[in-house]
C-alpha cells in the first residue's frame, strides 16, 4: 500500500451582515497533522433588505463554517464540522448507494438492507453465532422451498383442483420443521441487542433512511460517547447479520401499506414518479414494488451488502463537540483497516425524450389532491439554482404568488407547494395542491398554468425577487442551528455533487436575474416535460 | 426511512461544559476476527471485543437557567442568550386553549390562534405586517391545544425591536375583520371535512371521544361543522378579552441580544395593563373505566389500532414512576410491545405506547396499525404484555437499561436553547417545582421495578379498556366480539 494519503480541506463561509453586532463566534482553528487548505467564500446577507437601525445593532459581523475533509487510504471519506455550543454530536455515514442502483425485480432491497443493518453482527445480537449461522442457513432453505410450493399451490387452486396434493403435505412438514426451529433460534438471537446499546448510552433519533441515490445511517450521541459509535459501525462494515430476515421483511410490508397503500398522498407519488419517468430508475418507489419485496431473499441482500458497501463508497459526517484531530484518530483506527471494494457503477438507463403531456387519474378513498412536475435540471446546474428562486417565489410565505392566490385570495386550496429536486441525471420541479372544496384539481391546474405562463411573459418585481433572495438566506442561517440539519446537508450534496455545493448554493441563488426566471420558465414549462396525477375520491 | 421511537426529549446549548479527555483512551484488545462466511477475511482490529467494554470521558451537564422576569402586569419572560447566529425565536404561551371553549362554541379557541396571524392587528392590517414579516423573512407561527395556545416567532437579531412591537400588537391588539374570519373558518371546514383521508386522524379522533364522552377533552380541537359555522366575530373578541391578558401569558426569548433587552421588554409591555382571568371549571373527571371495543369500517390494507384508557395527571406524585413503567412496556424501540410486535413477528412498522398527561387526568394510549389479518393477534398481544407488566416484576436489567437511556440522554434537554426555554416555560404553565430540571435525573434514580408494578397495577387495564380498530373487519383474523361486544361506528362520509 501507499503511504497514507490524507487529504485536509477547511472551508470557511463569511456571512458578513451589514448592520448587525460585532460578536465574532470564537471557532478555534484546530490543529491539523497535515497542511490545510482554505478556502473563503464571502456571503453578504440582505444587502438589500431595509433595515431598522436599533440602538444595540449595527456592527458587520462573520460567521465562519469549517468543515475538515479527509479520506481514509481505504477512500472512505469523513466530514467534520465542529461546534460546542452543546456536548452532542451528530453522526452520519452515507453510503452512495440507493434505489437507483437496485438490480432488476430487486426493488426494495437498499431499503430493506437499511432495515437490516439494526440487527447486529457476528458480535452484537446473538449468543451463540456458529449455532445461530446453521439454523439461519436451513432456515433459508426451507423458505426458499416453501415459497415455491405456495406458488405451486397457488396455480393449482386457479385451475380449482383443491383435493390435497403432494405439494400439501411437503408444505405442513416444511412449517413444522419450520415452527421448531425457529424456537430454537429465537434462543440464539437476540435482534434489538444493537438498538439497545445505542439507547442505553443515551443515544437520539437512532434511524437510517434510503433515498433514490443514498442510504444513511445515524444519530444524535452524548459528545463522549463518540467511539461507541465508531465501534458499532465498524462492526457494521465488517460481519453485518441479517438475522430476522423474514421478520423485518414483513415489517417493510408493513411500512408499505401504511406509507404508501393506505395513504393517499403515498398512493399519488408513486403513481406520479412512475408515469413521469419512463425508463430512468427514477420511476421506482424507493420501498420498492410490493411482490420485489414479498420475494427478495436473505442471500440476495447479503450479495447487494458486499457489493455496494465498500468504505470507498461511504461518507461519514461528523458535526458537534468533537475535536477533529480525535475524529481522525478515531476513523483510522476503526475504519482504514477495512479493504477498499468496488466503486459503484454507473447508472446506464437515461430518460428518453417525452413526446407530449403524461396524465393520470387515480382513483382512491380521499378527497382530491393534484401533483404537476416538469422535468426539471441536475444538481448545481445553473438553472437549478433558478428553479430555487422561482419555487420561493411561487410558494414560501404567504405573499408567494400561489399562496397568496390561492390560498389566501381565492380560497381554492387548503395548501400548496412547490418543491425543485435536482439530481445527478435529471430532476423534477413539482407543485402539490390540496384544493378545497367546491374548486376542482382541474380549477387549480388551470390557475397554476396562469401563474407558470405570467412568469414566463412578464419579469417579477424588484422587491418580490429580493424578498425571495432574503427568505433562502435566512432558511439558510435557520438551517445552521443544528448539528443533524448541518451533518444531513453536508452528507446528502456530497452524494450528489460535492458538500461545497452548500457553499455554493446562497451566492449562485444570489446571482439569480430577472431574465434568468423568464428564459427557464420558457425553457422548462412546457406540455412536453409535463406529467399532472390527479387523485379522486372513488366512487362507492 | 425507518421507524423509531420520537425522541422525547428536546435538543441543547452552551451553558453546558463538557470535561472531554480525549477520545480513544481505551485500551484496545487485539482481535482478530474469525473468517466466517459473510466478512472479510484476517482483518486486525485494535478494538475491544465488546461495546461493553469501552470506557468513555466524563460529561458534566450543567443545567442552564435562563433569566426570569415578572413585569408589573404579571406577564412573565424568560431571557436566555445565545450568541452562536444572529438570530432570535421567541416563543409565547397564552394559558388558554379549546378546553374554555363554550358548550355550542367549539372550534373558538383555534380560529382565535390562526387569526392573530391571519387577521392583522390595529396598527398594522394584515396586507402591512405580511410585508413587513416577508421581506425580513421572519416566520411567525401560532398554534392551538387543549390548556395553551402558542405563538413561535422568528427572525433576524437586527429585527429584534420591530418584531417585538409586533408581537404586543399580535397580542393584546389584534383585529378580527370579518371577511379574514370567513376565510379562516372555510379552511377549518375543509380540514374537517378531509380528517376522513386519514385512518391514523379518524382514530385519533374517535378514541377521544371514547375516553371522554362528557368532558371537552373530548372534543377536537377544531370544533365540529356546525360549531364552526355558528361562530361569529363577537364570539371570538370575547374569546380574546377573556384570556388574553398580560397575567396569563408567559413569553421566552432566546437568541442573540444584548443587556438592553429586558428594559425595553418592560418599557414596551409593562403599559398594557392585566385583568382578572376565570378559567372556568371543567366537567370534573373520576378514573373509572368503562369497558367498549369499537370499530369503524374502512376498506384500507392495513388497520388502526388505538387502545387504552383514561390516565394520569401531568402533577401526579406517580410521574417519574409511570414514565419509567411506560418506557419499558411501550414508550421506546426497544420496548416489550416494540420487540414482540414488530421485531419478533414483523407485525407492525410501528408500536408505541404513551401516557397523554394534561393538567387533569390524560390518557394511556396503545397505538399501532397492521394489516386486517393480524388485527386480532396484534390486540391479543397488547393485552397480554399489559397484564404481564401487571403481574411480573420487571428485570433488573430492563430498570437498568432504561435508567441508562434516560440519564446518558438527559444532556439532549439542553441541545437547542428554544427547547430549553420551552420546558422552563412549560414548568411554569403546568405548575412544576421550580427545581424540577435539578432533581429530574434523581427522581428517575429511586424508581423501583415494585414501583414500577405497582403503577402498572394502578394505572393500567387489561380488562376494562376500551379498543378501537379501523378496518376491514372482513379481513380479520379473528372477530373483534373475543374482546366484548362490538360497536360499530360509521363515518359520515361526504
Amino acid at each position: 500500500m501507499r503511504s497514507i494519503k490524507l487529504l485536509i480541506i477547511s472551508v470557511s463561509i463569511l456571512l458578513i451582515f451589514p448592520v448587525i453586532f460585532s460578536y465574532l463566534p470564537a471557532v478555534a482553528e484546530p490543529k491539523t497533522p497535515n497542511p490545510v487548505r482554505s478556502v473563503g467564500t464571502n456571503i453578504v446577507l440582505g444587502n438589500n433588505v431595509p433595515t431598522n437601525t436599533s440602538n444595540w445593532v449595527n456592527q458587520t459581523e462573520t460567521i465562519t463554517i469549517d468543515v475538515k475533509e479527509f479520506v481514509l487510504k481505504n477512500g472512505m471519506k469523513v466530514l467534520v464540522f465542529e461546534r460546542y455550543n452543546s456536548p452532542t454530536v451528530a453522526v452520519n455515514i452515507y453510503f452512495r448507494v440507493g434505489s437507483v442502483h437496485e438490480p432488476f425485480c430487486q426493488t426494495g432491497i437498499a431499503h430493506l438492507l437499511e432495515h437490516m443493518l439494526f440487527k447486529g453482527s457476528q458480535t452484537i445480537g446473538t449468543t451463540n453465532y456458529s449455532k445461530e449461522s446453521e439454523l439461519m442457513k436451513r432456515q433459508d432453505e426451507i423458505i426458499e422451498r416453501l415459497e415455491v410450493l405456495r406458488t405451486l399451490k397457488a396455480l393449482q387452486d386457479k385451475e380449482g383442483k383443491d383435493i390435497p396434493t403432494l405439494e400439501d403435505q411437503e408444505i405442513k412438514i416444511l412449517e413444522d420443521e419450520l415452527k421448531s426451529l425457529n424456537d430454537s433460534y429465537q434462543s440464539y438471537i437476540s435482534p434489538k441487542e444493537y438498538t439497545q446499546i445505542y439507547t442505553k448510552h443515551g443515544s437520539r433519533e437512532l434511524n437510517a433512511s434510503t433515498s433514490k441515490y443514498h442510504t444513511n445511517y445515524y444519530c444524535r450521541l452524548p459528545a463522549n460517547k463518540l467511539e461507541l459509535w465508531a465501534w458499532l459501525e465498524s462492526d457494521h462494515f465488517i460481519n453485518p447479520v441479517l438475522r430476522g430476515f423474514y421478520e423485518e421483511r414483513d415489517t417493510v410490508l408493513e411500512e408499505r401499506r401504511q406509507r404508501s397503500e393506505d395513504n393517499p398522498n403515498g398512493v399519488l407519488w408513486e403513481e406520479f414518479e412512475a408515469l413521469m419517468y419512463k425508463a430512468h430508475p427514477y420511476r421506482r418507489p424507493i420501498i420498492g414494488w410490493r411482490s420485489d419485496i414479498e420475494n427478495l431473499k436473505r442471500k440476495q441482500v447479503e450479495e447487494y451488502f458486499r457489493k455496494y458497501y465498500a468504505p470507498n463508497n461511504a461518507i461519514a459526517v461528523i458535526v458537534g463537540a468533537v475535536k477533529s484531530e480525535e475524529v481522525i484518530k478515531l476513523m483510522k483506527r476503526y475504519f482504514e483497516p477495512i479493504p477498499k471494494g468496488s466503486p459503484i457503477p454507473p447508472v446506464i438507463t437515461t430518460e428518453p425524450e417525452q413526446f407530449g403531456e403524461r396524465r393520470v387519474i387515480v382513483e382512491f378513498d380521499s378527497q382530491p389532491k393534484l401533483v404537476i412536475g416538469y422535468k426539471g435540471t441536475t444538481i448545481a446546474h445553473k438553472d437549478d439554482f433558478t428553479f430555487d428562486i422561482i419555487s420561493t417565489i411561487l410558494s414560501k410565505g404567504r405573499l408567494s404568488r400561489l399562496y397568496k392566490k390561492l390560498v389566501l385570495d381565492k380560497k381554492m386550496c387548503l395548501d400548496i407547494d412547490v418543491f425543485n429536486s435536482a439530481y445527478q441525471q435529471i430532476g423534477h420541479f413539482v407543485i402539490y395542491a390540496v384544493p378545497q372544496s367546491p374548486y376542482s384539481p382541474e380549477d387549480v391546474e388551470k390557475a397554476v398554468y396562469e401563474e407558470l405562463e405570467l412568469l414566463k411573459k412578464e419579469p417579477v418585481s424588484d422587491q418580490e425577487l429580493q424578498r425571495a433572495k432574503n427568505q433562502l438566506e435566512v432558511s439558510f442561517l435557520r438551517g445552521l442551528n443544528s448539528n443533524d440539519g448541518m451533518a444531513r446537508r453536508l452528507g446528502y450534496n456530497e452524494v450528489l455533487s460535492s458538500w461545497r455545493y452548500i457553499l455554493d448554493w446562497l451566492p449562485q441563488c444570489k446571482k439569480v436575474t430577472k431574465d434568468d426566471i423568464i428564459k427557464t420558465a420558457n425553457e422548462y414549462f412546457m406540455s412536453n416535460r409535463r406529467t399532472v396525477a390527479i387523485l379522486i375520491p372513488k366512487k362507492k | 426511512m425507518i421507524l423509531r421511537s420520537p425522541s422525547d426529549i428536546g435538543t441543547g446549548l452552551c451553558c453546558i461544559f463538557l470535561l472531554f479527555a480525549g477520545q480513544g483512551c481505551t485500551q484496545p484488545d487485539d482481535i482478530d476476527i474469525p473468517n466466517l462466511k459473510f466478512q472479510i477475511p484476517n482483518l486486525k482490529f485494535q478494538r475491544v471485543a465488546h461495546p461493553d467494554k469501552l470506557t468513555f470521558p466524563q460529561l458534566e451537564v450543567k443545567i442552564p437557567k435562563p433569566e426570569r422576569i415578572v413585569l408589573k402586569n404579571g406577564l412573565v419572560v424568560y431571557l436566555l442568550e445565545d450568541y452562536e447566529l444572529p438570530l432570535i425565536t421567541i416563543k409565547v404561551l397564552i394559558k388558554t386553549g379549546c378546553l374554555y371553549d363554550e358548550k355550542d362554541k367549539s372550534g373558538t379557541a383555534n380560529l382565535v390562534a390562526r387569526l392573530l396571524r391571519t387577521g392583522g392587528t390595529e396598527k398594522y392590517p394584515i396586507e402591512l405586517l405580511d410585508e413587513k414579516l416577508e421581506f425580513i423573512a421572519a416566520e411567525l407561527n401560532t398554534s392551538c391545544n387543549y390548556e395553551e395556545i402558542q405563538i413561535t416567532f422568528s427572525f433576524l437579531s437586527r429585527d429584534l425591536e420591530m418584531c417585538l412591537e409586533i408581537l404586543k400588537e399580535v397580542l393584546f391588539a389584534p383585529r378580527f375583520p370579518d371577511d379574514k374570519l370567513e376565510k379562516e373558518k372555510s379552511r377549518i371546514l375543509e380540514v374537517i371535512r378531509r380528517e376522513n383521508d386519514s385512518p391514523d386522524a379518524i382514530a385519533e379522533r374517535e378514541f377521544r371521544k371514547l375516553v371522554y364522552p362528557s368532558h371537552p377533552y373530548g372534543k377536537s380541537v377544531y370544533g365540529t361543522q356546525e360549531s364552526v359555522q355558528r361562530l361569529n366575530v363577537s364570539d371570538i373578541k370575547q374569546y380574546h378579552q377573556d384570556y388574553f391578558s398580560p397575567s396569563n401569558i408567559i413569553v421566552g426569548i432566546t437568541g442573540r441580544f444584548d443587556k438592553s433587552l429586558p428594559g425595553f421588554i418592560k418599557e414596551l409591555f409593562e403599559p398594557i395593563s392585566s385583568r382578572d382571568i376565570k378559567h372556568p371549571e371543567s366537567t370534573s373527571l373520576q378514573r373509572d373505566y368503562p369497558k367498549s371495543i369499537n370499530l369503524i369500517p374502512k376498506e384500507v390494507n392495513q388497520a388502526v389500532i388505538r387502545l387504552g384508557h383514561l390516565g394520569i395527571e401531568r402533577l401526579n406524585p406517580d410521574f417519574f414512576n409511570v414514565i419509567m413503567m411506560n418506557a419499558i412496556l411501550g414508550g421506546t424501540s426497544v420496548s416489550r410491545l416494540y420487540d414482540q410486535i414488530r421485531e419478533q413477528r414483523g407485525l407492525a412498522y410501528g408500536i408505541f405506547s404513551y401516557f397523554v398527561m394534561p393538567k387533569n387526568i390524560g390518557m394511556f394510549i396503545v397505538d399501532t396499525s397492521t394489516k386486517n389479518e393480524s388485527v386480532h393477534q396484534v390486540v391479543s398481544l397488547i393485552l397480554s404484555e399489559i397484564k404481564r407488566i401487571k403481574e411480573e416484576l420487571v428485570k433488573e436489567s430492563e430498570l437498568a437499561n432504561t435508567k441508562d437511556a434516560i440519564l446518558n440522554g438527559f444532556v439532549f434537554r439542553f441541545e437547542n436553547p428554544v427547547t430549553i426555554l420551552e420546558q422552563y416555560i412549560f414548568i411554569e404553565h403546568i405548575g412544576l417545582p421550580e427545581d424540577y430540571l435539578e432533581t429530574y435525573r434523581d427522581n428517575i434514580m429511586k424508581v423501583s421495578r415494585e414501583d414500577i408494578r405497582r403503577v402498572a397495577q394502578k394505572y393500567l387495564q387489561e380488562e376494562d379498556y376500551i379498543l378501537l380498530v379501523v378496518g376491514d373487519s372482513k379481513k380479520f383474523d379473528r372477530h373483534l366480539t373475543d374482546f366484548g361486544r362490538v360497536n360499530e361506528i360509521n363515518l359520515n362520509y361526504q
